[in-house]
């Protein structure tokens, strides 16, 4: 028996699952909405501390709009949304105000009977725009909690193997030596 | 915290409290505790060792303020003119910890040229500025910086600046090795007519004093250091402060007031122990080493009945001129990976518009260095300044262009404002019921001048270099986040136009010194700690012939 977790769920939506989605999407829409809630009453799902299951699954879609996945993994991969969750119940509870209003504004633009999550890409995106202008305080909030969580060590519950590092081309080491990138290295010395 | 020896008693009479461990504090600390005399250090933050400073940890660093002030804890409100009423915010930035912003600094050590002592002279009358010629010389201080250099630590290569300042001995240590952002810079410079030269850091580059040399971990502006390698006070002063067996580092310790007795002498101070009990410290001498922000506000929250306007302030300066040194930033994207994030912040820097030309009609003048300052978590947020798109595929692409990212940052004078302050909040307080400090500073028209000549130049210098693509940050007329605190009890002969004398001693006051980057009488060209070190150094001298003296 596979065991989908909500987690699994969630790439699914917003990775490479949702190219398709757009060619088929008024077929697959009831089924996908069908399948966000459920998702979000997690009876199988990871237990949250702070954050409601619909919360999460919100900021999750949310944070998947702002660091998106392409041939490198996104906020989502990262986990951005358990460091959210966090930060929330325990090192950042201001947060919880932003965090919990900005998840009901993006399901409520969802429109009656649909949630965030389960929107293709584009009607994410064009909620995402709505929202920026209209609150944009309220969205920073959530995108720099987002960015926080996809960056910042992963001892804080996000940047889970080291996915947002990844985005970048960093790597941690405790000590480095020379060359340190392409201009240093001995054979480019002098080249221009 | 383990305990130091000594422990005095708040009722022994020590020979000097020193409040604050940062750049001065630790300075003063060693050289009055080996001269003979009992020292008691008050520091505000905790007392962190080496392994402290791991994990590496950007989050915690600069999020939540781990080894800084916090508006929210210490108090701070904002506005740009006497006009405007202030609001809650983050105008300056400052360490609380032993050792204080030297643990955390770039390492930048620039020695001021004998020109900056003589800025009025130079320059007249500016309006809109206070410009004075400081009480000493280059000559006066040259010998402490040199023992900046050997005492402290400072690695670069002597004679590389065209420009150089008279100095007496080499430096101990040679350049760190150069980064690629360095040898851009080099070829920039080389464009534009000038000469990007080893910069001079306070970061070992090889083993000195029993420390490691630097191994290029990259966490370096904002971050205590692991391996020792940065010049702080706390690896480089504190130690044989400790060893003399006379000095006791009081962590935690938050000095709320300076107490006077009726003969308009210091007697000791008052201070919140870690468990915010009030202590009264006896002492026969205080030595505020605060840093340009918290020393006025001590000072001012330290008025008495002898002195209603705040202690040592008969001139009305205290607080007055702060300078923050303009700061601006230009940034770019190359071919190929430079990877900033490895090894020291800075390597190469040009000084050849120290002072501009005087057609250009402006007063001041600075430098550039070519650096990247930006881990993972800060480049996210402000990698790419205002350019940077904020969400989506654009943001993505951005954040991709991290390795490839290098800054060329602007340093700059900026003018002793008499406006440009710190002063006592009427209302606000910080989270242990003190009046916070209310800052009020807007740029003079000169200055903004200088700091958009600089920023164009940063412009020429990464298109020289071969930049595919740059943006610049926009330059802001109230300033936010400033760690350089200088000019706020400025130093004179004359007690109607300063706080200190050349000694450091509050013109007011016969047993009351100062000495940080208020002492400051113009700011320089951006790069202060090693100034504030050799004034602390020359300064407790003179405190030293005085304790003798006073017996």
């Amino acid at each position: 028996m596979t065991v989908v977790d909500r987690r699994d769920f969630l790439r699914a939506a917003g990775g490479s699952a949702a190219a398709l989605w757009l060619t088929h999407w008024t077929a697959v829409e009831a089924a996908a909405q069908q399948a966000a809630r459920l998702a979000a009453s997690g009876t199988r799902a990871h237990t949250w501390d702070a954050l409601t299951a619909e919360q999460a699954a919100a900021i999750d879609a949310f944070a998947a709009r702002i660091i998106p996945t392409d041939d490198l993994p996104g906020a989502r991969e990262a986990g951005a949304v358990y460091f959210i969750d966090k930060a929330v119940a325990s090192f950042a509870q201001e947060l919880r105000a932003p965090v919990t209003s900005l998840a009901a504004a993006l399901d409520r633009a969802a429109g009656p009977g649909r949630v965030f999550a389960a929107l293709a890409p584009e009607a994410q995106d064009t909620i995402l725009q709505r929202v920026e202008k209209d609150s944009p305080d309220l969205f920073g909030a959530v995108r720099f909690a987002v960015i926080c969580g996809t960056f910042a060590n992963s001892g804080w519950g996000g940047n889970r193997d080291e996915a947002g590092w990844r985005i970048l081309g960093f790597e941690h080491r405790p000590v480095w030596t020379k060359p340190y990138g392409w201009y240093d290295l001995p054979e480019n010395l002098g080249r221009e | 915290m383990q305990p130091r020896t000594p422990r005095y008693r708040p009722t022994d009479v020590v020979d000097f409290i020193v409040v604050g461990s940062g750049a001065a504090g630790g300075i003063v600390a060693r050289e009055l505790s080996r001269a003979g005399l009992r020292v008691v250090v008050l520091e505000q933050g905790p007392y962190r060792r080496a392994s402290d400073f791991l994990p590496h940890d950007d989050y915690n660093v600069f999020i939540r303020n781990a080894l800084t002030n916090d508006s929210a804890q210490q108090g701070t409100t904002f506005r740009s003119t006497e006009q405007d009423e202030a609001k809650p915010g983050n105008p300056v930035w400052y360490a609380r910890g032993v050792g204080g912003g030297s643990v955390h600094f770039t390492g930048n050590f620039w020695r001021l040229h004998p020109e900056d002592f003589r800025e009025r002279t130079l320059n007249g009358d500016v309006p809109g500025a206070a410009l004075a010629d400081w009480p000493i010389t280059y000559d006066d201080l040259e010998p402490y910086y040199t023992r900046v250099d050997w005492e402290i630590g400072v690695s670069g290569q002597a004679g590389a600046d065209p420009r150089e300042p008279r100095r007496s001995r080499p430096y101990p240590m040679p350049p760190l090795p150069v980064k690629p952002e360095g040898l851009l810079m080099e070829k920039a410079a080389r464009k534009m007519g000038w000469t990007a030269f080893p910069a001079p850091m306070a970061i070992a580059s090889q083993p000195f004093r029993g420390r490691a040399p630097c191994q290029a971990c990259g966490y370096c502006l904002g971050f205590g250091c692991e391996f020792d390698a940065k010049s702080s006070t706390l690896v480089a002063m504190i130690p044989d402060a400790e060893r003399t067996g006379r000095c006791e580092i009081r962590s935690e310790s938050y000095v709320r007031k300076v107490e006077t007795d009726a003969r308009g002498r210091v007697t000791g101070v008052i201070y919140f122990d870690r468990e915010r009990r009030e202590v009264f410290q006896r002492a026969r001498a205080v030595v505020v080493c605060a840093n340009g922000a918290e020393t006025p506000r001590l000072l001012l929250n330290s008025a008495s009945a002898r002195f209603p306007q705040g202690l040592a302030n008969s001139s009305g300066l205290v607080g007055r001129h702060l300078m923050y040194n303009g700061n601006v930033v230009a940034g770019g994207v190359f071919e190929h990976e430079t990877n900033g994030y490895k090894g020291p912040v800075v390597t190469r820097v040009v000084q050849d518009p120290y002072v501009l030309d005087p057609k250009l009609g402006l007063v001041g003048g600075g430098g550039f260095d070519f650096r990247f300052d930006s881990p993972p978590l800060l480049y996210a947020i402000r990698g790419q300044g205002t350019a940077m798109p904020q969400w989506g595929a654009g943001f993505k692409r951005a954040l991709r262009d991290f390795p490839k990212t290098v800054y060329a940052y602007g340093h700059t004078t900026s003018l002793p404002v008499p406006t440009n302050s710190v002063s006592l909040d009427p209302t606000h307080k910080d989270a242990w019921g003190v009046p916070s400090m209310r800052i009020t500073y807007r740029e003079h028209p000169n200055d903004m001048k200088v700091y958009r000549w600089f920023l164009d130049r940063c412009g020429d210098l990464l298109d020289a270099a071969g930049a595919l693509r740059r943006w610049e940050d926009p330059i802001n007329d109230a300033p936010q986040g400033s760690p350089h605190l200088l000019g706020t009890c400025r130093m004179g002969n004359d007690p109607a136009t300063s706080v200190v004398n050349a000694g450091h001693r509050a013109h007011d006051v016969p047993n009351l010194f100062i000495v940080d980057g208020s002492s400051m009488v113009t700011g320089g060209r951006g790069q202060p700690t090693m100034t504030i070190m050799a004034l602390a150094f020359r300064a407790s001298e003179g405190m030293v012939r005085w304790a003798k003296r006073a017996g």
